[in-house]
């Protein structure tokens, strides 16, 4: 689980409580992760068990910096990382990432798809496309990958920039992907005579 | 105020014995101050997109107004006059003028109304403003394709178009120069008014634009925020802003 990991990494920066750490993760990570913020909270219990995070001992200086309130009333708690955390951190940025599996509706769509569907599979891919832009939108007037590679940005800023830049290249790619099967599609239906048996 | 509007504008082609459609129903409206970026491979349109909208050619079905003014039923002439000064244009296949420096072929359409020594001081500004002053000198063999596009660019912004089109102008430029002519496209926009439609062949290249859209197979695509009307012909593109805006 890698957010596991990232919550562990923001503590090796400094320490910090939950709803502090998800705010964190959404500035340095960017808003394409999709954060459901209490995988955080599932992560900082499962990194306590583990003996990687553990909450800041109360006693030096104020008990109220280490045990402040949250709105409700409940104590607030702040995790730092331990030795242990640290090194394992270390070596999750040593090793090798996994990637995730592809895994979108319209994939499922064209793969349990009839030949008599194509006119409604081209409008899905349009749909699609459309999606994709309005995602890209997003990213309009943002912080220009190549403005601040070149200028003597602190990396924090850089880092955060070249993983928002993997969602530009990933929304590319799908619609250079929408576009190849439309076009083939589009072929399909202007050439019916072809023989095509339905799916089993 | 809308400046540039394209309205249903269909195109065909014959291409061999069949017959392509390079645009397929365009609408598209461009404000004084827009920077609109649309992304398109090759064979998408975006070419002739440009060209029916600089007046160049003229579409089989739609209308092109330009300023309140329908550009398809206007003389050769008066469209020609319109290109000299109002529409800046930057093609992919530019050329300078023969035998002619880089400096003075920048300087040129201002010799007419000012003295050869403002002109070319102004010609030198905004190559400089673009990146390639130190061009200034060159003949266009020297020039390498990025070099090139810039002085393209810098030949239509020396007039103070009020529209640019753009086809590609960040087509074989570095990190740093692509930085440099996005931010003068964005500038000029911002700050001169200027209406742009650029063309990119990629995404990260559409992101300094005010507004991007997409052209695949003559169809302009744009973004659910921004579709109106029956742009695209399949069931589903429905009039997102006209709901948003209370059926207005």
């Amino acid at each position: 689980m890698s957010v596991k990991y990232a919550v562990l990494g923001l503590l090796a920066q400094r320490r910090g409580y939950g709803y502090d750490l998800v705010q964190r993760f959404e500035e340095q990570v960017g808003p394409a992760w999709q954060l459901n913020a209490g995988a955080i909270y599932v992560a900082l219990d499962k990194l306590e068990q583990e003996g990687l995070v553990r909450p800041t001992t109360p006693g030096h200086g104020d008990a109220s910096v280490t045990r402040r309130r949250t709105a409700r009333g409940a104590p607030r708690v702040i995790y730092e990382a331990t030795p242990d955390g640290l090194e394992r951190f270390e070596e999750w940025m040593a090793t090798g990432s996994t990637m995730s599996p592809l895994r979108e509706e319209l994939h499922l769509k064209l793969a349990l798809s009839q030949p008599r569907n194509l006119p409604r599979l081209i409008a899905l891919t349009y749909e699609q496309e459309q999606a994709c832009l309005e995602r890209l939108e997003q990213h309009l007037g943002g912080a220009s990958f190549d403005e601040l590679v070149a200028s003597t940005q602190p990396w924090p800023a850089i880092a955060s920039v070249m993983v928002r830049d993997a969602e530009i290249a990933h929304l590319q790619a799908t619609v250079e992907w929408l576009r190849r099967i439309r076009e083939a599609m589009r072929w399909l239906q202007e050439h019916p005579q072809a023989p095509r048996a339905p799916a089993r | 105020m809308t400046l540039l509007s394209l309205a249903g504008v269909t195109k065909r082609y014959a291409r061999g014995y069949r017959e392509v459609e390079a645009l397929a129903g365009v609408d598209l409206d461009v404000e004084s101050g827009d920077f609109v970026a649309i992304w398109g491979g090759s064979r998408s349109g975006k070419t002739t997109l440009l060209r029916v909208a600089a007046g160049i050619e003229t579409p089989d079905v739609g209308s092109v107004t330009f300023d309140g003014r329908e550009l398809v039923t206007r003389s050769r002439r008066a469209r020609a006059r319109l290109l000299l000064s109002e529409i800046g244009c930057v093609w992919q296949t530019g050329r300078i003028t023969r035998g002619l420096s880089v400096l003075d072929h920048v300087a040129l359409p201002r010799f007419k109304a000012h003295s050869h020594t403002h002109a070319r001081h102004e010609a030198h500004d905004v190559l400089e403003r673009v990146g390639v002053a130190q061009c200034a000198h060159a003949r266009w063999h020297e020039l390498s394709d990025g070099e090139r596009t810039r002085v393209a660019l810098a030949h239509a912004l020396i007039r103070r178009p009020r529209l640019l089109l753009a086809d590609e102008p960040t087509a074989n430029l570095n990190m740093i120069e692509r930085e440099q002519v996005l931010g003068v496209l964005r500038a000029v926009a911002e700050e001169a008014g200027v209406a742009i439609v650029m063309t990119a062949p990629d995404a990260p290249n559409l992101l300094q634009s005010h507004r991007l859209m997409s052209l695949d197979g003559g169809r302009l695509i744009k973004p659910r925020s921004e579709q109106r009307g029956t742009l695209i012909d399949f069931p589903g593109a429905r009039p997102a802003r006209e709901r948003a805006r209370g059926g207005g």
